[in-house]
């Protein structure tokens, strides 16, 4: 694992001084150019753990250090520069009156030379895969498109951490393959830290490591192998298992014995293969 | 459905007039508001009428479209032509019909001013036609820069005008979504009393109001989260600049406004 | 009530530069009672489908009839309402279509409308809070107090306190995480079954049309590109690839199976615990029973 980029010391965060609270005494690690998932059911706090990485929000209690910077009201400014955001609804975060002018928001905000901006921008939209729609208005846009908008708004700033907060949750399923390829080209090539926060299984499947979110405190934290081979502790705190962490628990109590917790088709029919070649 | 939306009236090209810097095609405009009111022969009008339908025909827009931005005044052109008729005693007299008396001082009168009349608007619709509210908005954000010096927003101001722009189509799509929600609930937008019809504006408005503020609090947050921090330091992509065509422009300007005054004294 | 329809096309701003045909040339049949799924991309025609299915869109051509009412072009039905009242929708996000100070009185807005008495209102929405999953003490809320997942319930609960026969769920689990998703079908499906609904649901998720549906209609660009019992329709790997959808994992798994170990197990809607007993057969060398 690489370098240490954020750290979560202790951190407890509520909206109001009469609210539940919404983290307790959250302490992780997030390191350079790995993929992180947290996931967990809606309202377990795990979008919160987003927006208090760049500073849209601070914590009552303990501190979170990036880059070796505490985030507080002095260092929110640089600190956005390096952890770069996308939400949930694709609307709702589109401010420009068309793709280029969306995507040099950011950089309108950083004072970056206009020159600058235009290479930047024919850079990032190729990297997303909208550069035909440089003049294109958002209501032209499927959703997935304007998600690609937000990633390559994102991108040109040149951040160290891209975290899509339920990026995708609210497209359709041709919407959330385009994403998640863009964001595989893109961290590979880019060498981000990837944060994924989300509900579909296929996102978890791929990530390096999981966090798992609980009413606010750290369930969890392995990797997805290990993640999905605790299936009815996984249920029990309203979160899915894939198809075929379940089928292999089904072939174990058929007598068949799994060598190890399967995380997609092929590694299934593998160990089965082997297994019958056997008999 | 939503590729028919277009904001405003804006009818893209290619023309000079298109491609003229907003700022330039609004200075004009501002100008030939107060010279229209300096025309006072046969002479001066024409000058100013060639001008302005020149400026028509190289803008290449359809003649529909215009007409179309016409249609809500043309009842005030005719009614400022009929009531000089009417209330102007000057010159000899026509005919006269009971106890009207027409003078030919009346056709000259209204049709001078019906003729300004249409000449302003032939003008300033010539403007949105053929400029995109981001572009007025932009140029006014530049016009208005001197005024910040004594503390008027002016940059919030243009970033809330294209923000509104951005936002129009979206708020009707949801506009749309909502009223067939509510009219699968029984509620009937197009028949019944009047009263009954205002009511029925309540279940449309209230939800249209609560998603607007819900989606202008997650783009505040999503503006803050790309590093927006008001207007001091930004940089903008898109610039406006002025080029030969708007040099060419002011001059030909000059040149009418030169004519004007001469002609005056016709 | 059974839903017939004809050759139908619907477009969008006739006689303009604009004019763009949403549904074209759509023929099918529901018989009362059947769960049909309903599965297309975005732009496939689907909420264009689901709008005629209350009188919200009129065809501009072919002809719609549902139950007694019948909808073409030249002639729509004069008791639109009494229309909307038997086909209940429960539109995407349908939370955003709360308004009232309460949550009792934004379920009894629809009921009102269609004139449902006072008494019986207040009986129904007795009967309707714990089938939605609410509890009473919220009735006195506002809905805007409330968290998305118990909105959505008080959306969907006006839609059903006007007790219609033909419910219409357009993706009604979007944006839910994996437990409400799967809580919020089964509400459906029991209501389904207990009221005897005519219910169509439009969806992305091969899974729970595998699970619920009777029939599924695969609309493309407008038309319909398949139509079948799930298990006909989603076994059909290539013709599915080509307007990009998925067949449902199992099927995608089964498929895999078979080019592994040439012995095929045919996809008959199992449940995975039957899968697991013929992988065990074949794997095993056993004979299959």
């Amino acid at each position: 694992m690489g370098k240490k980029l954020i750290e979560f010391r202790n951190v407890s965060f509520r909206y109001g001084d009469e609210q539940p609270w919404v983290l307790k005494n959250c302490s992780f690690d997030i390191y350079e150019k790995e993929w992180l998932a947290i996931i967990g059911h809606n309202g377990s706090g795990k979008s919160t753990i987003a927006k208090l990485m760049n500073g849209l929000l601070f914590p009552q209690e303990g501190e979170i250090i990036i880059d070796g910077q505490q985030v507080n009201e002095e260092s929110i400014w640089s600190i956005r520069k390096d952890v770069g955001m996308v939400f949930q609804n694709p609307d709702n975060q589109f401010v420009g009156t068309t793709v280029q002018d969306d995507v040099a928001f950011g950089m309108e905000n950083r004072g970056i030379p206009r020159e600058e901006m235009i290479t930047r921008i024919s850079e990032t939209l190729s990297a997303v895969g909208m550069q035909d729609y440089l003049l294109t208005e958002p209501h032209r846009l499927s959703g997935g498109q304007k998600q690609r908008v937000a990633i390559a708004s994102v991108l040109a700033i040149s951040p160290q951490v891209l975290i899509l907060d339920e990026a995708t949750a609210m497209l359709d399923p041709k919407g959330r393959t385009e994403i998640m390829q863009t964001v595989n080209n893109v961290q590979e090539k880019n060498e981000l830290s990837l944060i994924t926060i989300t509900h579909d299984l296929q996102e978890v499947v791929q990530a390096d490591r999981v966090i798992v979110m609980n009413d606010g405190e750290i369930w969890d934290e392995a990797i997805p192998r290990d993640i999905f081979s605790k299936k009815d502790d996984l249920r029990e705190i309203g979160l899915d298992v894939p198809f075929v962490a379940i089928l292999a628990d089904e072939l174990k109590a058929n007598g068949i014995s799994i060598t190890k917790e399967p995380l997609n088709h092929e590694e299934l029919l593998e160990d089965l293969w082997t297994l019958h070649l056997k008999t | 459905m939503s590729n028919s939306l277009i904001i405003g009236q804006y009818v893209p090209g290619q023309s000079l007039v298109h491609k003229l810097d907003p700022r330039t095609k609004i200075t004009i405009i501002f100008f030939f508001v107060f010279i229209v009111f300096f025309a006072n022969n046969l002479v001066s009008y024409t000058l100013l009428t060639v001008f302005a339908l020149a400026s028509m025909f190289i803008s290449r827009v359809p003649i529909r479209f215009i007409l179309k931005g016409l249609t809500p005044v043309w009842f005030l052109i005719v009614f400022t032509f009929i009531l000089h008729l009417f209330v102007t005693k000057e010159g000899t007299l026509i005919f006269d019909l009971y106890i009207f008396e027409f003078y030919t001082g009346g056709v000259i009168q209204g049709f001078a001013i019906s003729m300004r009349f249409f000449l302003l608007i032939l003008m300033t619709s010539l403007l949105t036609l053929t400029t995109t509210p981001i572009e007025i908005t932009d140029a006014i954000e530049d016009m208005l820069h001197p005024l910040k010096k004594v503390k008027f927003p002016v940059h919030e101001l243009a970033l809330m005008m294209s923000i509104s722009l951005r936002f129009i189509p979206t708020l009707m799509q949801e506009t749309e979504k909502i009223s067939r929600a509510q009219a699968s609930r029984g509620v009937d937008f197009k028949t019944g009393p009047i009263k009954e019809r205002a009511k029925a504006v309540v279940p449309l408005l209230v939800p249209l109001f609560v998603s607007a503020f819900k989606r202008a609090e997650e783009l505040a947050m999503a503006m803050e989260a790309r590093g927006y921090q008001g207007g001091e330091g930004r940089t903008k992509l898109r610039e406006l600049k002025i080029e030969k065509r708007d040099i060419l422009i002011y001059v030909l300007f000059a040149c009418v406004i030169a004519g004007l005054i001469y002609t005056r004294n016709y | 009530m059974d839903i017939t329809f004809k050759n139908v096309s619907y477009i969008y701003q006739r006689n303009t530069p604009f004019a763009h045909k949403a549904v074209d040339d759509l023929s099918f049949h529901i018989p009362s009672g059947s769960f049909v799924a309903i599965i297309g991309h975005t732009g496939s025609g689907k909420s264009t489908l689901i709008q005629h299915l209350n009188g919200l869109a009129i065809p501009s051509e072919g002809e719609v009839t549902i139950g007694d009412f019948y909808l073409t072009n030249d002639k729509k039905p004069k008791n639109m309402k009494e229309l909307r009242s038997r086909v209940g929708v429960v539109f995407q996000y349908p939370e955003h279509q709360l308004f009232e100070e309460t949550v009792e009185k934004d379920i009894a807005f629809g009921p009102e409308n269609f004139g449902v008495s006072k008494d019986e209102i207040n009986k129904r929405i007795k009967d309707l809070i714990p089938a939605v999953g609410l509890s009473e003490a919220l009735l006195e809320r506002s809905p805007f107090d409330l968290s998305g997942g118990q909105m959505r319930r008080v959306a969907i609960a006006g839609v059903l306190a006007v007790k219609p026969e033909v419910l219409v769920l357009d993706e009604p689990t979007a944006g839910l995480d994996p437990r409400g998703q799967k809580e919020m079908m089964e509400m459906f499906y029991t209501l389904h079954k207990e009221q005897g609904l005519t219910t169509i649901l439009v969806t992305h998720s091969m899974e729970d049309a595998v699970k619920y549906a009777d029939h599924v209609i695969i609309l493309n660009q407008g038309t319909k590109y398949m139509e079948g019992k799930p298990e006909e329709v989603f076994i059909q790997k290539e013709a599915l690839h080509k307007v990009q959808l998925d067949v449902p994992e199992m099927v995608q798994f089964l498929n895999l199976f078979e080019n592994k170990f040439g012995k095929s197990i045919p996809f008959e809607r199992q449940s995975i615990k039957e899968i697991a007993q013929s992988i065990q057969h074949i794997v095993k060398g056993a004979e299959k029973p």
